[in-house]
């Protein structure tokens, strides 16, 4: 089971994650992909299938949020 | 919005053509893996994917394209049937558009950052047809 090192909570390996591998390619610190561009001031682009920017994160900061509200 | 799409054609024919998809951008530091959404290839193939490396400096990527394997967690280990397209040089692209059929049950997309400090920005999309 792998946590996320940003939120703390459990991660969905189903549902795509950001991991830090050794060279043996095991998982030594994981993040959901969200709480990595916030954890560590990246950018952030994810779109829906119309193309429609469902969230946007630029250095760190969340500029635009269409995520359904019960997604978090 | 979405309301407007769902009464449109466009609509119609994506729900017709019931492919699996999916784009993102994003930016990774050095030796960082990004794994996307699994998916279940049962009665699907990979259709294609692109991969646009944006970065200038650090600009090489260590790998990208379609990760393939027995189960949905895919430990021990993936397969060996990778498919991968990596664009290294700044600004470069990397794809791959012919249907491949599905030798296993489970795939994901992933990008892997190279070793030099800093952020590397790619963007990714991939589709899966029945």
């Amino acid at each position: 089971m792998l946590i996320c090192s940003y939120c703390g909570k459990e991660i969905d390996q189903g549902q795509g994650f950001v991991a830090e591998e050794d060279e043996n390619g095991n998982i030594v610190k994981a993040y959901h992909p969200i709480c990595n561009a916030l954890a560590n001031k990246l950018d952030l682009t994810m779109w829906d299938e119309f193309g429609n920017i469902i969230l946007q994160i630029t250095q760190g900061e969340i500029v635009i949020d269409n995520r359904p509200k019960e997604e978090g | 919005m979405l309301d407007q799409v769902k009464d449109s054609r466009r609509w119609i024919i994506l729900q017709g053509l019931n492919v699996i998809r999916g784009a993102i951008q994003i930016q990774l530091t050095e030796n960082q893996t990004w794994y996307g959404d699994v998916v279940d290839l049962q009665g699907y193939s990979l259709f294609g994917y692109w991969v646009t490396n944006h970065s200038t400096s650090p600009a090489g990527l260590s790998q990208s394209g379609i990760q393939f394997a027995a189960n949905q967690n895919f430990s021990s280990p993936p397969l060996p049937f990778i498919h991968s397209s990596t664009p290294s040089n700044p600004g470069g692209y990397a794809y791959s558009l012919q249907p491949l059929l599905a030798v296993a049950r489970f795939a994901r997309p992933y990008i892997k950052a190279g070793s030099t400090t800093g952020a590397y920005t790619v963007s990714m999309y991939w589709i899966f047809s029945p």
